[in-house]
């Protein structure tokens, strides 16, 4: 006891720790321990990443357009007499490749049956009337009457994504013919620049390009507009040169680069659905038409027809502000796009290559999902759009093609980003001016994908391929779907059946057509419709020769691969089966080679023609081949480093479970003192074991360790495996000669150590829910039944106490407590599993209820205003159970629980009213702009796009505010004075009556007729504390939606009650063995932490991040702010719980508490032991998830619940840990008991004269 | 030479119960039923199983058999009036019972605001079997009860018998929770069928619990020890004649 501390009154607390000597609180033990245990599970958490989810090796090499790509052989010797600079002669000169961001492919058809049966029915203003069309159905008549009308001039295919179907790693599948890995999903939010070979790159890429005759030899000149995720994949080759050419700085370039025009525009703001759209649809005909100042030197007529056609673009542009920007500044030459070297003529009739990237689509997706109104209108405009570039380029001698995709589709909520039919359906639609396909061609083709398909049933592997691989055509089944789901009943007709091609085969085709080489990388095939009608060089077939340049390329990637990588994972036989498939091509190739040498007229000929049939269809058997087996084994295990990272967090896990046992003995000091340095020399030495193991498992292929890896894998091992050893030596032994039968019974007949076991059994429930993927999906419900299981075992226990006729009435008042908290603990956590954002796999069984109604991907304005009821609710509650021990009375509770909290979460609450109220705005003016009435650039739909925009000021400074008043005011108010302790003077009272139980009063002895009364000393550091957690619940709070924000609250009164229920279960079973109860308290915690993760919004999917809380306060985007925002979002309640950790112990700890006065150090150690205890549990859950995940590493679901479960327990297990163990313990809990240890020496200097209450 | 039965043991075990129990709930599950099938009726075709169940406990508290013993010649004389009340509390008491089940299972996860009455025939089900003994044997008393299914203290036969039935059903019916979201796509997963099973055979399970505790080892035990000794009468608290009789008991008084 620090008798020796002085304060001179009462009032000192508040600046106690500055002025009075150090507090007799020993923390470096603490800050040791916790660095070295969350570094050692970080490193283990990195290590089993680096083994499970490694990445594909990337290569760096490129394409050379002059040498071709079979076995090195230079083009010439090959015997095709192609121009040097092209692997295939250009079939386009230009190409608009236009992507519409979620372009489903049933978006992009168009239904005759659907028309006919359901007329040609417009979306209603508000919700679709039943059994019309919904309001996605052929709302692109333009594909379909194009298509019809020019038949050799535009070809429609299902354009199918592999997953991960986010854009970023859909542009990056698309540009380089590559396969996404998993470790690349989560990059959504910073794309980085493409290293690998791209079709973008060769384009730009001088000295070989063969651009317009006269134009050869020079890098293409590139237009790029739209979706600013392409400006951060190709930061190299999307580059303006405008300011450069203006700057003369152009002359020091080599001539042979082309211009550029790059105008992104931000990507991340779902709910804007038309800036994006605009910015493109604006500055299109800047390209597509002369120029304005062109119209001088033609005919009236024809400049009245220009004129005209410049006015429907301009009527595409929905926002009228956009013409604003300083692009269309004047018509001078000088003026706009135009540089002083490339005049808007030129920029109108020199650009190669135009990529649009539209994002409308995709966001009102997002924002409306695709069964509202809106996404008819926007569709509309997206026609209206190829209607014009089609006209444009119609009208245009140079063979231009014109590519209109969707990168990927959407679900029936309108998100992406999963591997449902309806996210990797899209759709793909190949128009140009000139004919680029045959009736014969087609024909040709057809023989060959179904001479493929029969090659690959033949084999093994190729029997085992994904259906879109194996076959070419593909019914459209969500027509149909639609068609029943419309109808109600009835067999719905046919559905009609497209080509189907994977969406990497773009790569080859696009490359090709124009001229350039396959990118490196490229595993895609070529659409065979594109060069079945052509005659290539040396009379060879078009399609044989294309497809042989694709396989040689593929097969020269797949050997580079093996050479590299001394791992490469692909197995012997596949890597067999694809020589193999190449090598029969090859050999039926140069059979056809022998035939048309011997004649030009054998070419004519029927068998010939058959010959090259078989032979194209080999070659495209061997592409689909290597594509099919790489998509199946492209995850690469490292099974060295998966068990080094398991066996650290398993270590770990078992380090915290006994450095919790260990805390209730001894000090965290002696305890470090003991276990570190060992730690460190076991890490040393295990470094230098494994470094040297793992040159040895290199060497002999085991494992591709780089010494880092090898390094890191040693230290952590030896690390936590003698932390292990070491805080295990120095625990009390439990005497070994006792049975099992005797330890059962024992456990059994002790209440205490019955809800230990009922809580290790919840904590294994859990756990081994990831052992199966139903169980994974529906953790929501496991967590709940754990979580229920355990609140019962500790309401029946609590019953036993109060209705035992053995027990004192303190206990049995302790008792009645007890069963009321878990009473309202088990409706309350029943409550919240209300709100759930289903997974996808849920469906049907579940209905999303976050958003207020099933269909809503934004909240509605009822639940934003009963989100509103929190601001009032809360800060009662909070007040309530201050009032419990009187501590409401202090100045810090009057202040910040009543005023300040309730002004943070009031400003949060208004937030989110207008955030719903513009979402409501917005939406009714899209369903107003229906596509019956879309003229676009109405003011409906301005009102759609800019609808509330004049509060988004409001909102921001209402959200800054919220945050401000919570770390502003509340957390430096309780920094400075964190005691809710107040002092009044009352009439003494006659003893009996002024002790109602612990947490109202110690007495001391009675006072002659006034005593001075300390209010809230019984609970002195639980209240504390608590300001402390609601000031982290205010800022949590803001970041949460309207529902998510209501559970929050919800998991702030449960856990209250939690702190409550365990004080007074204490008391019921008169529990003296300190922190006895921990393991069901922090387990119990551990399992609210989970149950409000997903009623706050989230499932454990990259789906259900919540991206639009990234902009909560922010007017720009920000990476590092917005990101925290969203982390702050998505671990909301586990932050919450994390940093209620020690109100375990501190809750109703009085004042003058013997336990903490007399031994400081070993109180604040069992703090620490019951952080340990909680992190214990998620590092158990984190253990599990990757244990099961490596388990099911072959499994057909790894990708989709497994290893994203995965993913996400990592950040769990260390925000968790970081928040507990430095936040909550370290800071807020050492500044309470160093606090405390003053106030409760400046009480024993005013002594006997205060009675406390 | 045979000591009389009823002196060997102070309760005379009577095995009927058991025997009567391990029909009645086998049969109120699987009897054929015409036209009704658990999949595609779980509503009604629990509730003809809850009927039977309940005739069958309601046979019981009638004839005043269960609690181990043979009528007494008092009890035999019990008037109808006052048996019918007796099946009246049993009824009413397993009403209240399975309205706190009920309450448990959409605490515990169960679909809330639909399937009413399946979660309600659930309950009524998991009552007959897990609480309905408890009742019939123990005294209307919190202390009573508390001892019987909530302590480990040392406990009388009625007390082992009630908590037997009990905590079986109850445990086998919470872990068979376990099948309902698997992905099996089984009729036999649909709410509320998984728990009843399990409540069922956590039932028959309690049956063999109880046989064996309550029956198998005091006999064996008491054999044991008349083997060894005299025939002096070892065994159980002979206080304790469980709630029915005992109110019938004093009223015949």
């Amino acid at each position: 006891m620090d008798s020796a501390a002085s304060t001179s009154e009462l009032s000192a607390p508040v600046g106690g720790s500055r002025n009075g000597p150090k507090a007799a609180l020993a923390v470096r033990g603490h800050w040791a321990l916790s660095a070295m245990l969350v570094a050692v599970g970080a490193a283990g958490l990195w290590l089993f990443s680096r083994g499970f989810l490694l990445t594909r090796m990337v290569l760096p090499d490129r394409s050379d357009p002059s040498v071709l790509p079979f076995a090195g052989l230079p083009a010439e010797a090959v015997g095709a007499a192609s121009a040097p600079c092209e692997w295939y002669p250009a079939k386009f000169q230009r190409a608009v490749v236009l992507v519409v961001d979620a372009m489903r492919v049933d978006f992009a058809t168009w239904s005759g049956e659907l028309n006919a049966t359901f007329g040609a029915g417009e979306g209603q203003p508000t919700g679709r009337p039943p059994g019309r069309l919904m309001p996605y159905h052929n709302r692109l008549p333009a594909i379909a009457a194009l298509s019809a009308a020019r038949p050799e001039q535009a070809m429609f295919y299902r354009f199918r994504a592999d997953p991960p179907t986010t854009t970023l790693q859909r542009l990056k599948g698309l540009t380089t013919g590559q396969l996404p890995t998993f470790i690349d999903a989560g990059s959504n939010f910073a794309g980085s620049a493409i290293d690998e070979d791209n079709w973008l790159r060769a384009l730009v890429t001088p000295g070989c390009g063969a651009g317009r005759p006269g134009r050869a030899a020079r890098g293409r000149n590139i237009v790029f507009l739209g979706d600013d995720t392409w400006t951060s994949l190709f930061p190299g080759e999307l580059a303006d040169t405008r300011a450069a050419e203006d700057s003369g700085a152009q002359r020091d370039t080599p001539a042979a680069a082309g211009w550029a025009r790059v105008r992104p525009f931000p990507s991340l703001n779902v709910w804007d659905l038309d800036t994006v759209d605009d910015g493109v649809f604006s500055r299109l005909p800047l390209f597509l038409l002369p120029p304005e100042s062109a119209d001088q030197g033609m005919g009236a007529a024809q400049a009245s027809e220009l004129r005209e056609r410049r006015q429907r673009w301009r009527q595409l542009v929905r926002q009228p502000h956009m013409w604003a920007h300083a692009d269309f500044g004047n018509a001078t030459a000088a003026g706009g796009m135009a540089s002083s070297r490339v005049s808007a003529e030129q920029l109108h009739r020199e650009w190669d290559v135009i990529i649009a990237h539209g994002l409308g689509v995709d966001h009102c997706g997002h924002r409306f999902g695709p069964d509202h109104p809106a996404i008819s209108s926007k569709l509309a405009q997206m026609n209206q759009a190829i209607e014009l570039i089609v006209d444009a380029i119609d009208r245009d001698d140079t063979p231009t093609a014109l590519f209109v995709f969707g990168d990927h589709g959407m679900d029936p909520k309108g998100d992406h980003g999963g591997d449902s039919p309806r996210e990797v359906d899209a759709g793909l639609w190949i128009y140009a001016n000139t004919r680029w396909h045959s009736r014969d061609g087609d024909g040709r083709a057809a023989r060959v994908l179904e001479a493929a398909r029969e090659l690959l049933a033949d084999t093994q592997l190729g029997a085992s391929l994904d259906s879109d691989l194996k076959d070419a055509w593909w019914r459209n089944t969500h027509l149909s779907d639609d068609y029943r789901a419309l109808s109600g009943s009835g067999l719905p007709p046919a559905a009609p059946t497209h080509r189907s091609i994977p969406q990497i085969d773009l790569v080859s085709t696009l490359a090709l057509a124009l001229g350039l080489p396959i990118p490196f990388n490229n595993l895609g095939a070529v659409v065979p419709e594109m060069f079945a009608a052509d005659d290539g060089p040396g009379a060879e077939w078009g399609l044989l020769r294309a497809l042989r340049l694709n396989a040689a390329q593929t097969l020269r990637y797949i050997d580079t691969y093996v050479d590299r990588s001394r791992s490469h994972g692909f197995a012997d036989d596949a890597l067999r089966a694809w020589r193999a498939a190449y090598s029969r091509a090859e050999a039926s190739y140069r059979e056809l080679g022998a035939l048309t040498t011997e004649g030009a007229k054998a070419r004519r000929q029927q068998h010939t023609r058959a010959l090259e049939e078989r032979a194209a269809a080999e070659y495209f058997a061997f592409l689909r081949l290597v594509l099919g087996s790489l998509r199946q084994m492209w995850a690469q295990f490292d099974a060295v480093l998966i068990a080094a990272g398991l066996g650290t967090l398993a270590l770990v896990a078992a380090a915290l479970a006994m450095l919790y046992l260990r805390t209730r003995h001894s000090t965290l000091e002696s305890i470090a003192a003991g276990a570190c340095g060992m730690a460190l020399g076991s890490g040393v030495a295990g470094a230098v074991a494994f470094r040297a193991l793992g040159t040895l498992l290199v060497s002999t292929g085991v494992s591709h360790l780089t010494p880092l890896e090898a390094t890191v894998a040693g230290l952590a091992v030896g690390t936590a495996a003698a932390l292990v050893a070491a805080l295990a030596s120095g625990s009390q032994g439990q005497p070994s000669t006792r049975s099992v039968r005797d330890c059962i019974w024992r456990t059994l007949a002790s209440p205490v150590a019955r809800l230990n076991a009922v809580a290790v059994v919840a904590a294994v429930v859990h756990a081994l829910a990831f052992l199966s993927n139903s169980f994974t999906f529906n953790e929501d419900s496991v967590v709940l039944y754990a979580a229920q299981t355990l609140v019962l075992a500790v309401a029946a226990t609590a019953a036993a106490a109060a209705l035992s006729p053995a027990h004192a009435t303190q206990q049995r008042s302790g008792a009645v407590c007890a069963v009321a908290c878990s009473a309202a603990l088990l409706v309350l956590n029943r409550l919240s599993s209300y709100s759930t954002v289903c997974r996808e796999e849920q469906l049907p069984g579940c209905t999303p209820t976050f958003y207020g109604l099933p269909s809503a991907s934004i909240s509605t304005l009822p639940l934003a205003a009963a989100n509103v009821l929190m601001v009032w609710l809360v800060p009662y509650a909070v007040s309530r159970a201050l009032r419990r021990s009187h501590s409401d009375k202090a100045m810090v509770a009057g202040l910040w629980v009543n005023i300040g909290m309730r002004v943070s979460m009031g400003m949060a609450a208004a937030y989110w009213v207008l955030d719903a109220l513009d979402g409501q705005l917005a939406s009714r003016a899209a369903s107003g702009a229906g596509p019956a009435t879309a003229a676009p650039g109405s003011p409906a739909a301005a009102a759609a796009a800019g609808g509330g925009s004049d509060w988004s000021e409001l909102r921001i400074v209402l959200a800054r505010m919220a945050a401000g008043v919570a770390v502003g005011g509340g957390l430096a108010a309780w920094y400075a004075s964190p005691f809710c302790l107040d002092i009044a003077v009352a009439p003494a009272l006659p003893q009996p009556a002024a002790s109602p139980a612990k947490r109202g009063a110690a007495s001391a002895t009675p006072a002659p007729r006034q005593t001075a009364v300390i209010l809230g000393y019984g609970n002195a550091f639980g209240a504390a504390y608590l300001v402390f957690a609601t000031v982290v619940f205010c800022v949590l709070y803001l970041v949460q939606q309207p529902m998510g924000a209501i559970m929050l609250s919800g998991l702030l009164v449960k856990i209250i009650l939690w702190a409550e229920l365990f004080d007074a279960l204490r008391d019921a079973l008169a529990d003296t063995a300190d922190g006895a109860l921990l393991p069901a308290q922090v387990t119990l915690l551990a399992l609210l932490s989970f149950l409000d993760y997903f009623s706050t919004g989230h499932q454990f999917t990259l789906v259900s991040i919540q991206w639009n809380t990234a902009f909560v306060g922010m007017r720009d985007m920000q990476l590092v702010v917005c990101g925290a925002i969203v982390a702050l979002n998505t671990l909301g309640s586990f932050i919450l719980a994390a940093v209620c950790v020690p109100l375990a112990l501190v809750w109703n700890e009085p004042l003058g508490s013997p336990r903490l006065r007399l031994a400081p150090d070993s109180y604040f150690a069992r703090i620490t032991g019951a952080a340990a205890a909680y992190i214990a549990y998620h590092a158990l859950i984190a253990t599990s998830t990757a244990a099961w995940a490596a388990w099911f590493r072959r499994h057909l679901m790894v990708w989709k619940i497994f290893a994203p479960r995965l993913m996400f327990s990592i950040p769990v297990l260390l925000v968790s840990a970081a928040a507990v163990l430095f936040a909550a313990v370290g800071l807020a809990a050492v500044h309470i008991l160093r606090l405390g240890l003053h106030v409760g020496s400046a009480r024993s200097l005013v002594g006997q004269a205060i009675q406390t209450r | 030479m045979e000591a009389p039965s009823h002196t060997r043991y102070p309760i005379e075990p009577n095995g009927m119960e058991l025997a009567l129990g391990g029909m009645a709930s086998a049969l109120a599950l699987i009897t054929p039923r015409k036209g009704l099938n658990l999949y595609d009726h779980p509503t009604k075709y629990l509730s003809v199983s809850a009927s039977i169940l309940f005739g069958y406990y309601a046979i019981l508290a009638f004839a005043d058999v269960y609690c181990f013993k043979i009528p007494s010649a008092r009890a035999r004389r019990a008037s109808v009036g006052a048996r019918i009340q007796k099946v009246l509390t049993m009824g009413l008491a397993t009403a209240l019972a399975a309205g706190a089940i009920a309450v448990g299972l959409v605490l515990f996860g169960a679909p809330a605001a639909s399937q009413h009455g399946e979660t309600a025939m659930a309950a009524v089900n998991i009552a007959l079997l897990a609480v309905t003994p408890a009742i019939l044997t123990l005294k209307p008393e919190a202390n009573a009860w508390r001892r019987a299914l909530l302590s480990t203290e040392t406990k009388t036969l009625p007390e082992k018998w009630a908590a037997g039935f009990f905590w079986c059903t109850m445990l086998f019916a919470w872990s068979a929770a376990l099948f309902i979201p698997m992905d099996w796509d089984r009729p036999w997963q649909k709410w509320p069928i998984p728990i009843v099973g399990g409540a069922y055979l956590g039932n028959l399970v309690g049956l063999l619990f109880v046989l064996v505790r309550c029956f198998v080892l005091p006999i064996a035990r008491a054999d044991y020890e008349q083997a060894g000794r005299d025939s002096r009468n070892v065994g159980l608290d002979p206080e304790y004649q469980g709630p029915i009789t005992r109110s019938m008991d004093k009223k015949d008084e």
